[in-house]
């Protein structure tokens, strides 16, 4: 059964993949499996506790998601004031001048950042077994999502979400899908991260010391998304999304 | 009358005229104003100017700085002085903080209402444990065709002129004194503009980790509402960049003030929806989707528009006077 939910983009829409930098992060065109489940794993803890959250997690892991990306998306390339963790904080005489000019430890410097504007709506989809644990909840956690990706990159659920046996017709993409299935030629090759079959929610939990180790607890899955590149300069790429084949 | 909520969001079109509160920088003597590519609701693209997200948090800081030490809100050592580093530039607390990031992060919020509601990454000590802000905004956007964007010409008056002179200024331009007659290009935009923004009231004081709260209801109640006075702050006095020459003129405000009181996140439309064409669509598509929402159940989500920004102000002084944070788990 597939529980599919309809999303209207709020504002702009950033993910920097896994090998980025802090000074050099390039966007994905579209969330992440990985970045999904993490946000529906946050839902869950704020709604329902911790307790349920670990107790969920594993169905969440290995969750199937389909997205149907918006029609239209331009990737916005500009530079942004942040602060970085100073680079030599060992350095007594460094980090005492850092003190007095109130830079210490983040001190201001510029770094190249990507947003997306969106132009339509998208749709996520996720498959459950009928005596799933998550098909009871799924629903709820889904209307309870409002950003993906950086924060303030909102989206806007248009109603409650929709069961149906079969994924429904339209351009979905399955986003965890084992081995490569067909793929339009003019379509964009990215690497997207999703939840290793071993990944606990140990490591899931962002304020525990255990380490996820690339490959093994997050997996990188070469999807081809149905987006070609229409326009672009050195300020923006525009792409569309293709025609369902 | 009380009034619970756990989140409430703001959707808003807002008229600005001659402003340049954020630059993306400067070549020469000319400065560049933040520009962004977006597809309009016409589906073509267009190049329009924008303020972005974290120009929009700092304004909202500065406000809520401001209020806090009037208020007597309790802040640390590095918010007292406005420091971005925030608790990290608190010895006395970094010395003394807990060995968990859970202990930590209740000590943070006791000590300061700035890093409990702005956020912070504490990593001294070999850590990395981060306090998510409590509010969110999205990048401030031009409608398109709404808005016009031009490079002004000023010049730097040098009073002293002639072959004397001359010679004067060249001397001092080794030493970098800058005392010449300078000319130099600045950006103004006046438009109508798009403003998101989200806060997550229940997680006032909230401690992420323990999953409970660190502080007690009173405080919460006194943060929230210096938090929401900010928040209000924030559209009344727009702050950001070359204010002291061109303080924009804001010259209309309309949207809609959403609030839920349940985990449902309070419904947020872009502005931008329904372009110059259809003015009303953001706001209807959002009445639409709190009768989706809500259903024939009861009345979770509640969404009320305004349209001037003496009603903005009338709906969040009575939000502010009468709203009680909620938390989010049971």
């Amino acid at each position: 059964m597939w529980i599919v939910a309809h999303y209207l983009p709020v504002s702009f829409f950033s993910l920097r993949p896994a090998s980025a930098t802090s000074s050099g992060g390039q966007t994905l065109l579209v969330p992440t499996p990985f970045a999904i489940k993490m946000a529906l794993l946050s839902t869950l803890i704020r709604t329902r506790g911790l307790a349920e959250g670990e107790r969920l997690f594993p169905a969440l892991r290995d969750l199937p998601i389909a997205l149907e990306p918006p029609e239209q998306a331009v990737v916005i390339k500009g530079f942004s004031k942040i602060r970085r963790e100073l680079k030599d904080k060992s350095n007594p005489e460094k980090a005492a001048r850092a003190r007095l000019e109130k830079e210490y430890p983040f001190q201001p410097t510029i770094a190249y950042r990507e947003y997306i504007s969106y132009y339509g709506s998208l749709r996520l989809a996720c498959e459950v077994a009928e005596g799933s644990p998550l098909a009871a909840v799924l629903p709820e956690l889904l209307v309870g999502l409002n950003y993906l990706g950086k924060r303030g990159g909102f989206i806007q659920i248009l109603q409650p979400p929709a069961q149906s046996a079969e994924l429904p017709a339209g351009s979905f993409l399955l986003l965890t899908a084992s081995r490569q299935e067909a793929f339009p030629m003019q379509g964009t090759l990215q690497v997207l991260d999703d939840c290793g079959p071993k990944l606990t929610f140990a490591q899931a939990n962002i304020y525990t010391n255990e380490r996820i180790v690339l490959n093994r607890d997050r997996v990188l899955r070469h999807v081809v998304l149905p987006y070609q590149r229409w326009r672009s300069s050195h300020s923006y790429s525009w792409y569309r999304r293709l025609p369902p084949p | 009358m009380a009034n619970t909520a756990v989140s409430l969001s703001i959707a808003a079109r807002m008229t600005l005229n001659m402003h340049s509160l954020n630059n993306e920088g400067g070549e020469g003597n000319q400065i560049q104003t933040r520009m962004v590519d977006i597809v309009g609701d016409d589906g073509l693209l267009h190049t329009v100017n924008a303020i972005s997200g974290d120009m929009l948090k700092h304004v909202l800081m500065e406000h809520f700085y401001r209020r806090a030490r009037e208020e007597g809100l309790s802040l640390c050592a590095g918010c007292q002085q406005f420091d971005a580093n925030r608790i990290n530039a608190d010895s006395d607390f970094i010395k003394g903080a807990g060995d968990t990031g859970a202990a930590l992060i209740d000590g943070l919020l006791q000590r300061c209402a700035m890093d409990d509601v702005g956020g912070i990454l504490v990593t001294e000590g070999g850590r990395s444990v981060p306090r998510k802000s409590v509010c969110e905004f999205g990048w401030v956007v031009a409608l398109p065709e709404r808005v016009r964007t031009d490079s002004y010409f000023h010049v730097k008056y040098a009073l002293e002129r002639g072959p004397g002179a001359a010679r004067k200024e060249e001397s001092n331009e080794h030493k970098g004194a800058n005392l010449g007659q300078s000319i130099f290009h600045r950006p103004a935009s006046s438009g109508v503009y798009a403003v998101v923004c989200h806060v997550e009231l229940s997680r006032v004081g909230y401690n992420d980790i323990a999953q409970r709260y660190a502080i007690s209801a009173e405080e919460r109640q006194r943060r929230t509402r210096v938090l929401l006075e900010s928040l209000l702050y924030s559209f009344l006095e727009f702050n950001g960049a070359m204010r002291s020459t061109q303080l924009p003129h804001l010259l209309a405000l309309e949207g809609f003030i959403s609030t839920s009181d349940t985990a449902t996140p309070a419904p947020l439309v872009s502005p931008l929806l329904g372009g110059s064409d259809e003015p009303q669509a953001y706001r209807e598509q959002a009445e639409a989707i709190v009768r989706a929402l809500n259903g024939t159940g009861p009345q979770h989500v509640r969404l009320q528009t305004f349209d001037t920004l003496a009603e903005f102000s009338q709906q969040m002084r009575s939000l502010i006077d009468s709203i009680t944070p909620e938390a989010a788990s049971a």
